[in-house]
Parts: structure tokens; C-alpha cells; sequence
């Protein structure tokens, strides 16, 4: 159990998929260390931290501090920010986007050195691109917790061909 | 007695074998096999379906469990795609010719159509296929190597295979191929996700590939379980129906009390003011109004 001072610290961890509404949950990783091995292991704690305006989406490394009292049952941390949005990185020394180990202006200078082919032309735009989100619930079913199908609902039930049941 | 008992056990052995595909657990409603004949020995009709004893006492309320039917992995069901193989046009010539296009205008009518994919192969066509879905997607004209490419063509690949495996499921070596395609390109795509989010996003509506989230927990799906889950499901809806009933019937009530409150309130008033007291109730806007 942290102490009361720990509990004012700041705490990044990354949002995983859930079903609790106004929250985000938030999965913080840390080092544990074992006396009896001289080792350490992972170890991660799920926090869930107001957010109404569901600024936080699946996979975003945020920051989050603990309230002062408990808002909810569940809900104990507030968002302080988004630091990383999922697969959409900036660098934060230079504050360029970039992509795993290359900014992505580098990229696009490569693409033009070599050459759009003469019918077909890359589709896809970065910098029109919609935000992240447009497949939601269409093609991108990430943001909702995964299950097996276990039973065959009837038409008209709202679990029925449920796209996020493998 | 004993003699068409072993019989009869023989015959439903050799109709599971050489009888449809019956699918894991048995679940998948094959047909019931409508008479056995084995060496003359005449026995009642079989099903060979699996059947869950219910309890009854959730029956009578409505509540039935039924096992999900069995989709093998390699289907578009799960592998998620929503489309399968793009065919293209019969008339169209060979990608080794298509550089002479010129040429290719010019000569006669049957030569061009000897030329072209109707005469040729099917790896002519799949290189047709995969040549048309690359310019879609490639970032330059010599980009074979990006990761949407790489999906895309892992895709043309499923998309055929699949189509050759509803034909022949007993090739067992091009079905474990495909699998193993499969959870290849699921990979990528998790990748691609996680490095380029708007790329994928753009990608899988291109390729029209569903994109589902893991089980979070992988357990066997069970009849107990299942029945616990859905009984949970029809409390909660019960309570909800309940509570909103309950809702109902207390807005309906708010009405003529705020009427009978208001009167009362004024009959208060004007009792005071009749005595010559200072007034201690205050009277609604509204019943004031309308007096």
C-alpha cells in the first residue's frame, strides 16, 4: 500500500479497453522488486481516472493523479493529460511526428524521391487523414474489452453477430 | 439383442466418419442421418446432434443456453474479411505484356485475347490481382517492402486460399498455410497499429478487414457458466424494467401533488391574510397567476 505522500504523486501508465462510463483505465506498470531473488518483475496495477470528455482512447500513455477522495466506487485518479496518443507519436525534443525510429517528413521526402507510379497514387495522406476514430465500431472494434462468443443471441438482441466476439 | 447393439454402434461410427464434417464438440447441426443399413439391420433415425441437459427451471422462464456453432479459424468469419478474392476482368493482358501497351493496341483481336488472363494460368491472375491492390496501396512506385504492402498482399493471398479450402478442406497442408497467413497478417496489422494508427485505420477500410480485439480471457465456453452469465442478463433487465415502472408511476404522481400542494399553499395564504397574521407560506408563481 502506497502512503498518504505517494498517493499526491503523478502516475504514467497506458489505457487498456472497459466498459466503465466518464473513466479511463489506466494500466500503470512498475518494477517489483523479490528480497529472496535479489531480482525484479514486472508488475502492473489497473487505476481508473475521471474522464467525461473521453479524451483518453485505447493505448494512450497518460498521466493521472490521485483525487483527494474517492469520486466513485472504482474511480480514484483524475487525467492530467495525454502525453503519447497511440501510434501517433511526437517527439518531444524536437516536436516532430514520428514514426517508431524516423520523423515522419523523412518518410515523405523518401516516398517523393522515388516516385509516385503513373495510374496509381498512394491513397493515403497524413496530413488529411480524419483523426483516429473513424473506424470505430465499423472495422476497429480495439476499443471494446474482446470475449468468446459463448452464446448464440437471438436477431434483434444487441449481442447478436456481435463483431468483438471471436 | 447384443449382436445389432454392436451394429448399430459400427453404423454410427462409420456415419460419423464418412458423414459431414461433424466440427469440433460435435456442435454443427449435421443433418440427421435417416436410416442406417448396415447388412440388413434396420435401426430408428440418429441424431448425432449434442444435447445439453437444461435446467429446467431456467427453461421455464425462457432462459435457453445454445453452444455457438464452431467456425474454424481459417474462415472469413474470423478471419475477418468482409470481401473475398477481387476477380478481375477476363480481358485483361498478362502483367508481362501489359509494359507493351502500345503493341498490344495495335495486333488483332485474337491475339490480344490469347494474351490475355483468359488463357493464362491462375498465378497469372493472382499476379494480376496482386499488381492492381499494390498500386492502391504502395507508398512509391518501387515500394513492395512497407508494412500495408506486405498486408495487403498476405491478404490476396488468404482471400484466394480461402476460396480453394471451402473446396477442399482435407488439404491440410495449404489449410495450416493459410492459418499460419492469417495470424502473420493479424500480427502486422497489430503492429501497423500501434506504430501508425491513422494508416491502419486507413488501411483496413481499403483491404475491408475487421480488426477485433483478443479474448480477454481464453476459457472453455461452458453450459454453466453461460447460463449464469445470461440469468445475470435477465436480472438486470428486470430490475431495469422494474425501476423504470417505478420512475413512471412517481411522475405521474408529481403532477396532482404539485396542483393539491399549491392550493393548499394558497388556502394557507389567504387564511393568514384573512386573520390579519403575517403571511408565513410562500404561494407558487403559477397558482397565484392563475387565481
Amino acid at each position: 500500500m502506497a502512503g498518504a505522500v505517494a498517493r499526491n504523486f503523478m502516475v504514467i501508465g497506458q489505457c487498456i479497453a472497459h466498459e466503465t462510463k466518464n473513466a479511463a483505465k489506466v494500466r500503470v506498470k512498475k518494477l517489483q522488486f523479490d528480497e529472496r531473488l535479489h531480482m525484479y518483475f514486472p508488475k502492473h496495477t489497473n487505476f481508473y481516472a475521471h474522464d467525461p470528455e473521453k479524451q483518453c482512447k485505447v493505448g494512450d500513455i497518460v498521466l493521472i493523479q490521485a483525487l483527494p477522495e474517492k469520486m466513485t466506487r472504482f474511480i480514484t485518479h483524475s487525467l492530467v493529460k495525454v502525453v503519447y496518443p497511440y501510434g501517433d507519436v511526437t517527439d518531444p525534443i524536437t516536436g516532430k511526428k514520428c514514426v517508431v525510429s524516423s520523423y515522419r517528413e523523412n518518410i515523405d521526402k523518401r516516398n517523393e524521391m522515388f516516385g509516385m507510379a503513373e495510374e496509381g497514387a498512394s491513397g493515403f495522406d497524413y496530413a488529411e487523414a480524419p483523426e483516429r476514430g473513424w473506424q470505430e465500431g465499423k472495422k476497429d472494434f480495439t476499443h471494446k474489452v474482446g470475449y468468446k462468443k459463448w452464446h448464440e443471441f437471438e436477431p434483434g438482441h444487441p449481442l447478436y453477430n456481435d463483431p468483438v466476439a471471436s | 439383442m447384443a449382436f445389432s447393439l454392436r451394429l448399430a454402434g459400427r453404423c454410427i461410427s462409420g456415419a460419423a466418419r464418412y458423414g459431414v464434417h461433424p466440427g469440433f464438440n460435435g456442435v454443427k447441426t449435421t443433418s440427421l442421418v435417416p436410416f442406417c443399413k448396415p447388412n440388413g439391420v434396420n435401426i430408428p433415425a440418429i441424431d448425432q446432434r449434442r444435447h445439453y441437459a437444461m435446467r429446467l427451471e431456467l427453461t421455464e422462464y425462457g432462459i435457453m443456453w445454445r453452444r455457438p456453432k464452431y467456425v474454424p479459424s481459417w474462415q472469413p468469419e474470423k478471419s475477418g474479411d468482409l470481401e473475398g478474392v477481387k476477380e478481375p476482368e477476363l480481358s485483361t493482358p498478362n502483367l508481362k505484356v501489359q509494359p507493351a501497351k502500345d503493341v498490344l493496341d495495335q495486333v488483332d483481336e485474337v491475339t490480344r485475347r490469347l494474351l490475355s488472363i483468359e488463357f493464362s494460368s491462375h498465378k497469372e491472375n493472382l499476379k494480376i490481382q496482386r499488381h492492381e491492390l499494390c498500386k492502391k496501396i504502395q507508398r512509391h512506385q518501387h515500394d513492395t517492402g512497407s508494412m500495408e504492402v506486405a498486408i495487403a498482399m498476405m491478404t490476396i493471398k488468404i482471400r484466394n486460399l480461402q476460396k480453394e479450402t471451402f473446396k477442399c478442406k482435407k488439404n491440410i497442408v495449404q489449410r495450416c498455410y493459410l492459418q499460419e497467413l492469417i495470424d502473420r497478417r493479424k500480427k502486422t496489422l497489430k503492429h501497423l497499429r500501434r506504430m501508425d494508427y491513422k494508416r491502419f485505420e486507413w488501411l483496413i477500410g481499403e483491404l475491408n478487414i475487421i480488426f477485433r480485439p483478443p479474448p480477454r480471457y481464453y476459457r472453455w465456453v461452458a453450459r454453466k457458466a453461460s447460463l449464469k452469465k445470461l440469468v445475470r442478463m435477465r436480472k438486470r433487465e428486470i430490475i431495469h424494467k422494474k425501476l423504470n415502472e417505478y420512475k413512471e408511476s412517481l411522475e405521474s404522481q408529481k403532477e396532482p401533488f404539485l396542483k393539491e400542494k399549491a392550493e393548499t399553499l394558497k388556502w394557507i395564504a389567504e387564511t393568514e391574510k384573512s386573520l390579519g397574521l403575517p403571511v408565513s407560506v410562500t404561494v407558487p408563481e403559477a397558482a397565484s397567476s392563475s387565481a
